[in-house]
């Protein structure tokens, strides 16, 4: 049971609640365009060896 | 994303694995999928948005140094809501910078759909009210459970610091609760049709 994932355990009312809680939430607390970009650049350094180097330093 | 769930397709290890192997687009995708869960548990420990900001790159800078030591590559989501948890209670013995859920930006006139805006405006408020008044636990398992379906009862457990066992009670209790207040508000008549 623990291993199921929980949605699968949602029964549709709960699931149509989950994703207006969702919507809800991404209209009014999103993830900043600005951390977004960031995140995407950390990854993209990280890939160069190069410049994960240069980050460590 | 919900019809994908919980595995999408087997498509989640892989992207992994090609981010493990340098792979820039997979990276991004995965940012690009995961960030919201990563902003939800940093913003369910009621931290600022520059806090919050900072759990996110923390997050990713784990996984870009640790993704070859995760196991179940498929399970990634797990993994990082459960380090997005560290990072943040990390934050908050260092900063002590909490602020109250009213503190949250409040709604702000740009819906795009195609439902008119004034209804989704005040639709959103009143869930907004009434999520607001959950306990903080209801609102961290909420929160990673609409960001983060696929996870299970364990990893939403280590994510939050809860028994898995308790993760049904707690998402079930706190679903009917929020459903509950939200139809007190006269929402939930209006969103069921």
């Amino acid at each position: 049971m623990t291993g199921t994932p929980l949605w699968e355990l949602l029964g549709e009312e709960e699931r149509q609640l989950l994703r207006l809680l969702r919507s809800m939430l991404d209209r009014i607390d999103p993830v900043p365009v600005e951390v977004l970009r960031a995140a995407t650049s950390l990854g993209q350094r990280i890939a160069d060896p190069w410049a994960a180097m240069r980050l460590v330093s | 994303m919900y019809e994908n769930s919980p595995s999408e397709g087997g498509r989640v290890g892989s992207l992994v694995l090609a981010a493990i192997e340098g792979d820039r687009g997979a990276a991004g995708l995965l940012v690009a999928r995961y960030s919201p869960t990563l902003w939800a548990v940093a913003r369910a420990h009621r931290l600022s948005p520059a806090d919050a900001a900072d759990v996110v790159q923390n997050t990713w800078l784990a996984f870009h140094e640790k993704a070859h030591t995760i196991r179940d590559r498929e399970a990634v989501a797990g993994w990082l809501a459960t380090t997005a948890r560290r990072e943040s209670l990390r934050l908050l013995a260092g900063r002590r910078r909490e602020i109250p859920v009213e503190e949250l930006r409040e709604p702000e006139p740009n819906w795009d759909g195609p439902e008119p805006r004034a209804v989704l405006a005040d639709r959103d408020r009143t869930l907004w009210h009434a999520f607001g008044q959950l306990p903080e636990r209801c609102q961290q398992v909420l929160r990673l459970l609409a960001h983060s379906p696929e996870l299970t009862a364990e990893q939403v457990g280590t994510a939050v610091g809860l028994a898995p066992g308790s993760i049904a009670k707690t998402r079930l209790r706190c679903l009917r609760v929020l459903r509950r207040k939200a139809a007190l508000a006269g929402l939930f008549e209006e969103c069921a049709s």
